[in-house]
């Protein structure tokens, strides 16, 4: 294989047969979806199909890992998962940092692909070329804390683990899959896949290299990352919020300009916040760590000594858990949300999820629709902590409502009914994270048209949220600037958006950090071309537009994806609460999100059909999709723009 | 002559456990990327979020007397291997007290500070690795 930067191979598991066989990566995949997330959607594409449940055998675990991995590009160290999600029943991906993903690179896969189920709880040992079948009946049962150490104390210590806990085997829809202790894929229930397969745990170490096409011109890219990071622009503001604090470093930023999720997304600011600030978990802290290849540095450890919860002791919380777990419950307690981070990593569950389901509940119990009977002795009341740990457990263990709970959000309010419903917020079925587009328009767009549901990270843009005039500017046009960089407005928002998705489409199969292309927004699209052609050399990747039609050609087939489940436009919408409700408090009183002309807009940027929701035929051919495009005619008759040409004709 | 050498120091308490250093010595030395082809190695605890140890060269020089061709020898205090007459025997990384020696492409590999600029230094952004 001349393609460098890649391990050149896939490797493939079937856990029914316990077999395995590793072939080579495909240049053309490579050079057509680059890796990661793009690698995923095309694999995925092929393995499974509207008629698999996300539960069965025959439901696939990409795990996948990108050029960019292990050869120390920014933030690089990085990797994904991608099934059909449980949660969802569309496309599920959740990628998760630490060291595990730049393992998978050095054993000399770009992309492993678990099929099938064991009859027997079982993990899979991977030690460059050899694959082992590690019978697990010992530790299932146990919690990620436990299975890491006993895959760890078997095997060696510098085998990299990721393993599911308690919930995973539970199956619950929202279950997460813990990567070396602490580092979470978490969202679309990508444990309970795991779970289904009666796989416990993935072990992998490696000893081979990455090798780079160009190591010279490579070498000047790394000084240019080096300098960024310690006298460029961003340097200092990133050092000083991220590096410092980590993630919850936004608690205070984001109350400010009245966007923190409080009270089941009741309002987007609280007066206690400063109560579960940066600052106050910085206390907690006893020590700092970072991913593979990062000079960010976000990742903080902290630990209780004293009080009811003495002892507690995880990664993070990061801001996304704080949230969730703390203002959307009312919970001031720091002691208290660091507690219910540690038991939902132990258990293996996605903290964003949880704390939705938990102020699902707080808010249903206070408006009358569950009484104390369904409950089974839980008093949930606003800030009550004692009533969140009780019931994160009941969810782990599917105990009493738990059991419903379990299910996600948007099935537990269907079946609750009684007006249940306008409680659950979610898009699609996951439940919304910690944002509000109430108070930044473009959330709004960016959880519409998120692939997998209510989610921040497919293209969650800052222009706007912070107003860079100088980035919008560069990237939109001076035209554009006001209204791009004016957070409540919903104007060209459609048009950001489908920029941010595009860029972290290619971002997510890079892989890198969302941090440094999100918020700093120190790379993109031009910095990437510029990494990847002497890292590769492939030609192509040089390019800037290249880059952005791959980046249209992977978002594309990842909504095709969606719509071949029968999951299209008429899911694109947002819970009532955040386009009927006005803003009571904060800030962004009295503002309400009006999805449709940000919908419009951005259905227009990505050359689809707004009124069909289905893209156009001549949009699938033109990116390289035309067997997308024939699988679906089977079902959808596919508008055509009436351009009155051919392919050829349109791209001279 | 041991004691007085220059050599690799990590700060334990600084370290993040990126790995970088180990990234850039692959780099720079042999044009890979691959930690276990770096003269610098962290041992680092996921679940503590600690580096618990690390290895490099001390430049302590036992290797130059155990080599049984020359290829080893002490240049400004630094200990550099001359691949020109290195049989490839491999008793260099045998012997070193340390470990510190490793062997790459069949051939021993070790920590030649750069002469006196280590770039793994260059790279640590926390400051984590020095010159002693």
């Amino acid at each position: 294989m001349y393609l460098k930067g890649y391990a050149g191979r896939i490797l493939y598991i079937d856990l029914t047969k316990r077999k395995y066989v590793s072939e080579p990566l495909r240049e053309d995949l490579a050079k057509g979806y680059l890796g990661g997330s793009g690698l995923a959607a095309y694999l995925l594409w092929n393995l499974v199909n509207e008629n698999t449940h996300p539960l069965s055998p025959e439901n696939a675990l990409v795990v996948a890992t990108g050029p960019a991995t292990g050869a120390l590009a920014p933030s690089s160290g990085r990797f994904m998962v991608a099934s059909k999600s449980p949660l969802t029943g569309v496309w599920g991906e959740s990628h998760a940092g630490g060291s595990f993903g730049p393992q998978i690179k050095y054993a000399g896969y770009d992309a492993i692909v678990i099929t099938g189920r064991s009859a027997r709880p079982v993990s899979i040992i991977i030690d460059d070329d050899s694959v082992v079948f590690y019978d697990s009946s010992e530790i299932w049962g146990t919690n990620t804390r436990d299975s890491t150490n006993h895959i760890r104390d078997v095997f060696g210590k510098d085998f990299h683990v990721m393993t599911i806990g308690q919930a995973g085997e539970n199956l619950v829809k929202y279950s997460s899959i813990m990567v070396d202790y602490y580092r979470a894929l978490g969202r679309t229930g990508m444990g309970a896949v795991m779970g289904s397969k009666n796989l416990k745990a993935v072990a992998i170490r490696g000893s081979k290299p990455v090798e780079v096409y160009d190591p010279d011109k490579y070498i000047e890219i790394m000084e240019e990352f080096l300098r960024e990071n310690t006298e460029g622009r961003w340097a200092l503001p990133a050092q000083l919020s991220l590096g410092k604090y980590g993630t919850p470093s936004l608690v205070t930023v984001i109350n400010a300009i009245g966007r923190l999720p409080t009270k089941n997304h009741w309002t987007g600011y609280w007066e206690r916040a400063d109560r579960i600030s940066g600052d106050e978990l910085l206390k907690y802290r006893v020590s700092r760590s970072s991913c593979f290849s990062c000079m960010i540095m976000c990742k903080h450890m902290t630990r209780v000594d004293g009080g009811v919860y003495e002892g507690s002791m995880s990664g993070g919380p990061e801001y996304e858990t704080v949230v969730a777990l703390g203002s959307n419950l009312l919970i001031d307690d720091i002691e208290a949300i660091i507690h219910m981070n540690m038991l939902c990593n132990l258990y293996g569950l996605d903290t964003i999820s949880t704390g939705k389901v938990v102020s699902f509940v707080f808010e249903i119990y206070e408006k009358g629709i569950i009484s104390d009977s369904d409950l089974g002795g839980i008093k949930p009341a606003w800030g009550s902590h004692e009533a969140a740990i009780e019931l994160i457990k009941m969810i782990t263990f599917r105990r009493g409502i738990g059991n419903l709970l379990a299910e996600g959000v948007a099935r537990a309010a269907k079946a609750i009914g009684r007006g249940a419903e306008y409680y659950a917020l979610h898009v699609k079925g996951l439940e919304v994270s910690a944002q509000d587009p109430r108070a930044q328009k473009s959330v709004g767009c960016t959880w519409a048209i998120s692939v997998r549901g209510a989610d921040h990270l497919r293209s969650l843009t800052t222009v706007d949220e912070l107003g860079y005039r100088d980035i919008a500017a560069e990237r939109f046009g001076l035209d554009k600037v006001e209204e791009v960089c004016d957070r409540l407005t919903e104007k060209y928002k459609g048009l950001i958006v489908k920029d941010q998705e595009d860029l972290f489409a290619v971002v997510d199969s890079v892989i890198m950090c969302k941090y440094g292309t999100m918020w700093p927004p120190m790379y993109y699209f031009d910095f990437i071309a510029r990494l990847l052609k002497p890292l590769t050399g492939v030609e192509e990747f040089g390019d800037t537009r290249y880059l952005r039609l791959l980046g249209e050609r992977i978002a594309n087939l990842k909504r095709c994806f969606n719509l071949r489940e029968g999951v299209g436009r008429e899911s694109e919408v947002l819970p009532a609460r955040f386009t009927q409700e006005p803003m009571p408090t904060g800030p962004s009183k009295g503002h309400k999100c009006d999805l449709e002309p940000m919908l419009r807009e951005y259905y227009e940027n990505r050359k689809w059909d707004y009124e069909s929701g289905l893209p156009f035929e001549e949009t699938l051919e033109d990116l390289g999709l035309e067997y997308v495009a024939r699988e679906l005619s089977k079902r959808f008759k596919l508008p055509r723009r009436d351009y009155g040409n051919t392919k050829a004709a349109r791209h001279p | 002559m041991g004691l007085q050498s220059k050599h690799i120091v990590l700060d334990l308490d600084k370290c993040t456990g990126c790995r970088i250093c180990e990234l850039v010595c692959s780099f720079y030395k042999h044009k890979k990327f691959s930690p276990k082809m770096s003269a610098i190695r962290v041992y680092y605890n996921y679940e503590l979020y600690r580096a618990e140890g690390f290895t490099v060269c001390s430049q302590c020089g036992y290797c130059v007397s155990h080599c049984p061709t020359g290829a080893l020898a002490i240049v400004n205090g630094i200990v550099v291997i001359n691949y020109e007459i290195c049989s490839g025997c491999l008793t260099c990384v045998k012997t070193c007290p340390i470990g510190a020696l490793i062997t790459v492409d069949g051939r021993p590999f070790k920590c030649d500070l750069c002469f006196g600029n280590p770039y793994c230094a260059k790279y640590c952004t926390r400051g984590a690795i020095h010159v002693s």
